[in-house]
Formats: C-alpha cells, sequence, structure tokens
C-alpha cells in the first residue's frame, strides 16, 4: 500500500522542472510554481527582518520581498554577480522573490528518474525535499519551494499579525 | 757558582778538598797513637818496672822473714846468713825503688812506700841484730847449766861411789845392821838427788825440746826439794870429803838453778822478740804488697786507659774513614759531573752543530746542482723565448691590423643598431594600435554576452510562459527552447571571441614587453660597439708599444744569456765550496767523536756517521753536475732525470725557484 502511494507520489512529480544552481549543486523548482525570472535588480533592505530576507523588489510597479536561497539554507554568503538571478515564485499565492547563483534551464524530468529523498535518520528537516531527480549523472535537488519558504515565513506572518493585533 | 768555574779549578777543588781531609783523618789518626803511645811509656817506664820490683821486694821480703823465722827457730847459722843475704838483695831493690819513686812522676805513693819499707827493714835488722845477742846468751847459760849438771853429776857419782865403798867394807867388815841401815839411808838420798837432779835435767830439756817454757818453770819447784833432801843428807853424813862433796853439789845445784831462770828469761825474751819480728815483718810484707797491688792496679787502670784511647781511636777513624769516604765518594760524582755535563753540552751542540753543517752543505750542494741545471734550462728557455718573441712581434703586427679592421665593423654595426632601434619605436606603436583596436572588441563582445544572457532569460521566462500553457503552449516552448540554444551559443562565440581578444592583449602586451628589452638591447649593442671601437684602437696602440717591448726584451735576454753564463761559473764555485764544507764537517764529526770517547757519551755518534754517509751522495752527484756546460741544454735535462733518480728528495721544488 505505501509502495504504491509513494510510486503515485513519485509519478505525480514528473514533470517540468526550472533547475537553477546554489553554489555546486543543482535545484529544481516545478515549473506551475515559477513566474518569472528577472536578473539581479536593486534591492531596498527592510530593517526588522530575518537576516535571509534581503528586502523588496519592484517588479513593474509591484512590491515583491526577497529572500537569498543561499542564507536561506544557511550557506555562506556569496557576492552577486552577473549570473545571479532572481526567480519569483508563487507561494499560495504570495509572489516572493528568491536569489539564486544561476538559472540553467527549463527540463522535463520523467518519472522513473525521480527518486524519493533518501532517509537520513533524521527526517524533520527535509520535508522541504520533494525527491532526487537524475538528470545524466548528476543529482538535482527537487524542492517544495512552498515548504521551503513557508515554514518559517508563515510563523513570521502571524507574529506580525498577532502584533498588529496587539 | 761552581758551574761558572773553570775545569782545571774544579778539578783542584777535588783534590783540595780530598787532601783535606785525608790530613785531617791522618793528624786525627797521629794524635790517637801519641796518646796510646804516651800511655804505654807511662807503663812500660814506671807501672811495670814498678810492680816488679815491688814484687821483687816482696819477695826478699818474705825470705828474709822465712830465713829469720827459721833461724829464731833452731838458731842455725845458716838461716841467718841466708837471711842476711836475701836482706842484701832486699836493700838493693829498695833502693831501686827509690830510684824509681825519684824519677817517676806519676808513681807517688812509692816514695813514701819505700821509705816506709826501709824503716820497717830497718826496724826488723835490729831486732835481728836482738835475737842474735839473746842466743848468745841462751847458748852461754845451756854451757852454765851443762856445766853446773856435770859438777852436780860428779860429786854426787863421788859421793855414790865412797857410800858404796863404804857399804862394801862394812858388809864386809861385817857391821852390824843399824850402821848398815844408815849406809843405805845415804845412798837412797843419794840416789834421790841424783834423780831429782836428772827428774829437773829432764825436763829442761823437754821444755826446750818442746818449746814449752811453762815445764821448765815447773821444774824450779824441784830445787826447794832437792835442798830439803840436801839438808837430809848432810845431817846424816859425817865424812868431811863427802860433806865437801854435798855442798859443792849444792853450789852446783845452786848454779844450775840460777842459768836455768837466766836461760828462762832469756827465752822468753827471744820469743817476745820473734813475735816483734813477724809483726814488722808481716807489715813490710803487707806494705810491699800494697805498693805492688797498687802498681798493678795503676797498670791496670793505664792498660784500661789505653784499651779505651785506642779503641777509641779506631772508633774516630773508622767514622772518619766512612766520612771521607762519602764526601770523596760525592765531591767525586758531583765533580765529575760538574766536569762531564758542560762538555757533554757541548758535544751536543757541536753534534748539532756538525749535523747542521752537515746538512747545510748537503743543501748548498744540492742548491748548487739546482743552479746549474737551472741555468742551463735558462739558455735553453733563453733561445725560445728568442723564438717567441719573434713570433710575438709578427703577431703584433697582425693585431694591428686586425684592430684597424675591427675598428670599421664595430662603425657599421653601431650604425646597424641604431636603425634597428627606430624600428622598434614604430612596432611598438603598432602595437599599442593593436592593443586599443582589442579593447574596444572586448567591449563590444561584453554587449554580445549581456544581450546573450537577456536572450537566454527571455527564453526560460518564455519556456516558464508555454509550460504555463500547457499543451497550447507546446510549440511555443519548442521555440522557447531553440532561442534559448541561439542566446547560450551566443554566450558562448562572445566568450571564446573575448577569451581570444584577451590572449591577443597579452599578447600584444608581451610584444611591448620584448619590444622594450630588444630596444634596450639594441641600444646597448650600440653603446658596446663604440665602446668596443675605442678598445680596438686602445689595442692598435697598445700594440705599437709592444713592439717597442718587444725591442727592449730583446735586450734584456741578451743581458740574461750572460747572467746566466755567470749563474753557471758561481754554481760551480758554490758546489766546490759545499763540498769543502762537507769535508770540514766530517772532520768536525770525528773530533766530535773523539770528545765523546773521551767524555764517554757513545750517543749521537750513529746520527753524525749517517750523516755523513748522506752528504757524500750529495757530493758524488755535485760532481757529476759540475761537468754539464750551458751550451748542452738538452742534455742537462736528461741528467736532470738522472739525478732525480739519484737524488731521494725533492728537485722539483727547488729547480721551480729558478
Amino acid at each position: 500500500m505505501e509502495e504504491t502511494i509513494a510510486e503515485t507520489k513519485v509519478k505525480d512529480l514528473a514533470g517540468k522542472y526550472l533547475t537553477f544552481g546554489l553554489a555546486n549543486e543543482e535545484y529544481g523548482l516545478e515549473i506551475l510554481k515559477v513566474r518569472e525570472i528577472n536578473g539581479m535588480m536593486d534591492i531596498t533592505a527592510v530593517p526588522k527582518t530575518p537576516r535571509f530576507v534581503k528586502g523588496v523588489i519592484n517588479l513593474r510597479g509591484k512590491v515583491i520581498p526577497v529572500v537569498d536561497l543561499r542564507l536561506k539554507f544557511t550557506m555562506s554568503e556569496a557576492e552577486y554577480t552577473d549570473a545571479t538571478c532572481i526567480i519569483v515564485v508563487d507561494v499560495d499565492g504570495v509572489e516572493m522573490g528568491i536569489i539564486v547563483d544561476r538559472v540553467s534551464e527549463v527540463l522535463d524530468i520523467p518519472g522513473e528518474n525521480i527518486e524519493d529523498s533518501p532517509s537520513f535518520g533524521v527526517n524533520n528537516n527535509i520535508e522541504f525535499i520533494l525527491g532526487m531527480g537524475k538528470v545524466g549523472s548528476r543529482v538535482t535537488i527537487l524542492l517544495d519551494i512552498t515548504k521551503v519558504l513557508a515554514c518559517d515565513e508563515i510563523r513570521q506572518l502571524e507574529q506580525i499579525q498577532q502584533n498588529e493585533a496587539a | 757558582m761552581f758551574k761558572n768555574m773553570k775545569l782545571g779549578t774544579k778539578i783542584a777543588c777535588g783534590f783540595a778538598s780530598l787532601i783535606v781531609i785525608s790530613a785531617l783523618l791522618g793528624g786525627l789518626a797521629i794524635y790517637n797513637m801519641k796518646q796510646v803511645e804516651a800511655e804505654s811509656v807511662k807503663l812500660a817506664e814506671e807501672y811495670v818496672p814498678e810492680v816488679d820490683l815491688c814484687n821483687n821486694v816482696e819477695r826478699f821480703s818474705s825470705g828474709v822473714m822465712l830465713e829469720m823465722r827459721g833461724y829464731g827457730l833452731t838458731q842455725d847459722k845458716v838461716f841467718y846468713d841466708k837471711g842476711m843475704a836475701n836482706f842484701k838483695e832486699l836493700d838493693s831493690w829498695l833502693d831501686k825503688c827509690s830510684e824509681l819513686a825519684k824519677t817517676a812522676k806519676n808513681l807517688v805513693k812509692l816514695g813514701p812506700a819505700v821509705d816506709k819499707n826501709k824503716s820497717d827493714v830497718a826496724e826488723y835488722k835490729s831486732l835481728v841484730a836482738q835475737t842474735v845477742e839473746l842466743d848468745k846468751k841462751m847458748a852461754e847459760n845451756r854451757q852454765g847449766l851443762d856445766t853446773a849438771a856435770t859438777d852436780y853429776m860428779k860429786n854426787c857419782e863421788e859421793y855414790l861411789a865412797s857410800q858404796n865403798r863404804k857399804m862394801a867394807e862394812q858388809i864386809t867388815a861385817g857391821d852390824t845392821p843399824e850402821k848398815l841401815q844408815d849406809r843405805l839411808i845415804k845412798i837412797t838420798g843419794i840416789n834421790d838427788i841424783i834423780d831429782i837432779c836428772n827428774a829437773t835435767r829432764v825436763a829442761c830439756f823437754k821444755g826446750q825440746a818442746m818449746r814449752e817454757p811453762k815445764l821448765i818453770e815447773e821444774a824450779v819447784g824441784n830445787f826447794d826439794e832437792m835442798e830439803k833432801l840436801f839438808d837430809d843428807l848432810r845431817k846424816i853424813t859425817k865424812e868431811a870429803d863427802n860433806l865437801k862433796q854435798i855442798d859443792d853439789t849444792k853450789i852446783a845445784a845452786q848454779n844450775y838453778k840460777k842459768n836455768m831462770l837466766e836461760f828462762l828469761v832469756n827465752w822468753e825474751a827471744n820469743l817476745k822478740l820473734g813475735d816483734q819480728r813477724a809483726r814488722v815483718g808481716d807489715e813490710l810484707l803487707r806494705s810491699a804488697k800494697d805498693t805492688a797491688e797498687a802498681g798493678m792496679s795503676g797498670t791496670k787502670d793505664i792498660a784500661k786507659e789505653s784499651q779505651v784511647a785506642l779503641s777509641m781511636a779506631s772508633s774516630v777513624m773508622i767514622g772518619g774513614l766512612i766520612t771521607a769516604l762519602i764526601i770523596g765518594c760525592a765531591l767525586a760524582y758531583f765533580i765529575a759531573r760538574s766536569i762531564t755535563g758542560p762538555i757533554k753540552r757541548i758535544i751536543e751542540s757541536l753534534t748539532m752543530g756538525s749535523e747542521q753543517t752537515a746538512s747545510a752543505a748537503g743543501q748548498v750542494s744540492s742548491a748548487s746542482q739546482s743552479l746549474a741545471q737551472g741555468a742551463s734550462e735558462q739558455a735553453a728557455a733563453l733561445e725560445e723565448t728568442t723564438s717567441s718573441i719573434e713570433e710575438m712581434s709578427s703577431m703584433v703586427k697582425q693585431n694591428a691590423a686586425n684592430a684597424n679592421e675591427a675598428t670599421n665593423l664595430a662603425a657599421s654595426a653601431t650604425a646597424d643598431a641604431d636603425t634597428g632601434t627606430q624600428a622598434m619605436g614604430q612596432m611598438s606603436k603598432a602595437i599599442d594600435d593593436i592593443k586599443k583596436s582589442s579593447d574596444e572588441t572586448a567591449k563590444i563582445i561584453k554587449t554580445i554576452d549581456e544581450i546573450a544572457f537577456q536572450t537566454n532569460l527571455l527564453a526560460l521566462n518564455a519556456a516558464v510562459e508555454a509550460a504555463r500553457a500547457g499543451e497550447a503552449g507546446k510549440g511555443f516552448a519548442v521555440v522557447a527552447e531553440e532561442v534559448r540554444n541561439l542566446a547560450q551559443r551566443s554566450a558562448q562565440a562572445a566568450k571564446d571571441t573575448a577569451n581570444m581578444i584577451a590572449e591577443s592583449v597579452k599578447n600584444a602586451d608581451n610584444g611591448v614587453s620584448i619590444n622594450k628589452e630588444v630596444a634596450q638591447t639594441l641600444n646597448k649593442i650600440a653603446e658596446g660597439s663604440r665602446k668596443v671601437n675605442d678598445l680596438v684602437a686602445e689595442i692598435a696602440a697598445a700594440s705599437n708599444e709592444q713592439a717597442q717591448g718587444i725591442d727592449q726584451i730583446n735586450t734584456a735576454v741578451g743581458q740574461m744569456d750572460q747572467v746566466t753564463q755567470s749563474n753557471a761559473a758561481n754554481a760551480e764555485e758554490s758546489a766546490s765550496a759545499a763540498e769543502e764544507l762537507s769535508s770540514q764537517a766530517e772532520e768536525l764529526n770525528g773530533m766530535v767523536g773523539q770528545l765523546q770517547a773521551m767524555v764517554g757519551n757513545s750517543s749521537g755518534n750513529g746520527r753524525a756517521s749517517n750523516q755523513k754517509l748522506d752528504f757524500r751522495s750529495d757530493k758524488g752527484v755535485s760532481k757529476a753536475r759540475q761537468k754539464t756546460t750551458l751550451s748542452h741544454a738538452q742534455t742537462s735535462n736528461q741528467q736532470s732525470g738522472q739525478a732525480e733518480a739519484v737524488i731521494p728528495f725533492e728537485s722539483e721544488k727547488e729547480l721551480s725557484q729558478f
């Protein structure tokens, strides 16, 4: 039963992914979660926000918060280059920008090339990983961006809402 | 101080000290001997004669006493005479004693002893004379006794005979028994008288014979009895002639008695004298004995003294001898050391000196050989030098010509270098231009790259949009993919171009630096060729000067030739001098050997003889060396080879110095 569930889940994962690079690793985003891809823009810093929240950008009149995914993933911070891009994603109807080192391509990954994320013994923190996509000899980590951003973001939003209510 | 003395003084000092020691010893011995001699003389001249004399005195004293005692006992004249003869001897010995006492100073006791002896002898003599006197009296008394006794007995016998005749007449007459009785009483009385007389005489003789005066004294009592008997007989006697006979007998008896008493007195006096004599004689003997003993003890003392003196003298002599021996040995050792020490040192220095002389002679010999060889080699070298100088002069000329040509070449090189420098300036300008255009191209390429990036983003966005569109967007997705491919290709091309341009810019930079280096090098070349030009000119001038110098060298070589010849002559002379030096060193060695033999030191001889052998071999070679002449330079070279074979030590080093 579980196996079939897992298989169906994995088969559901087959589809198009936008792949990007952080440090030496390749990550994949569900294409439908992506709004658009932009080059590096001017970022307006917002005070009293977490360190990984870089600030907000003005995207054709819309103000969108931007998160540095390196900081979010507690990697070392890197200088922004010409290749650095901001990917605008749709998280439960909220548009947010994530800063990645580079954008690679839009890939169609078939189901048989996707595997469930392996158990690392302690798996309470890797629920934001959908699975591991095998592209050639490389492995692309497929991210559930909603979970990546939500766990903290929603909490923070709730906190903000509580603060406003008080 | 002693070390610095002369040899003669040292020896003289040694002998002098020995003579002094022996003189001291001799003096000491003579002194001791003299002392002992004095003691012996004392002994021989005083004490021994004293003892001898005293012994004689004693002997004769005892002789005198013996004889005189004999005389006193027997009244024999023979003893008396012998005693008197001894007296004479005794007197003569006593005289000798007194003479000795006068002459001998050490015999203090002898004088008084002799005097006492003499007085004793005199006393004894007087005593003897008294004895003789008494003896005479006693003889007279005896005679008196005898005559009185004869008278007595004659009268008594006459009386007895008359009585007996009368009795016989009466008997024949036939008288009455009373008458006969009377007659018989008369006969008995006279017989008693005769008996008592006989008893008295017997007592008297017995007393004399037994030397017991008491017997005679007892006999004196008989005379009272005799008187009584006489009185009794007288009463009964009537005849006148008989009475007369009794009276006569009585007188005779009285006479006898008188004589007997006198004899007794004289005898006792004689006995007393005898005692006195014995006493005096004993005293004489004792004093003689004492003197003799004193002499004996003196003799013993002196003998002991002389023995002590002799033993002391002998011990002193032994001690002195040992001391003299030790001092003599020490002196002999010390003097011998002090004499041989400096001589040994001199011998050592002489040996060293002769060795040094020998080695110096060897060195001089070898040096002169080397000198001779050097002179010949010098001659050869001079010839070579002359030819070399000729070659040199021709070479110098060629040098001058070459230097001129080099000057021309250097000038043209300078010009070429200048041209090169100008060309290099143009080239660097061209390279700069290339660099500028490259930079501009790089800017264009960057723009192209940005465009490619934007195009890529657009293509990706288009792909996203196409995906959203689902099935409807599929064709669009393909187009987006293519666009993206194109964008990527253009990005790649831009990157390649950028790399290439960067490469060319780098190369251009490289070219510029190389260009600079080349320009510097060319400048250096130009400068170097100018310097070369100057140097070559200097070389030409130097070549001319060299030509002049070579002329001077030619004349110098001529002078050197002369010097070499005189060197050869000097080498011969020094070789002969070395020979003489070595012979003298040999002689010196011999003398040193003699000196060593004299002193008795054998060390260093072997060394000297070895040295001798060494410089002999040198000398032989040096003689051979002298035969080499300057004209035979090549043969001398050969000979040097031989010489090296003969001479074991280094000749190369010394030759090189020439």
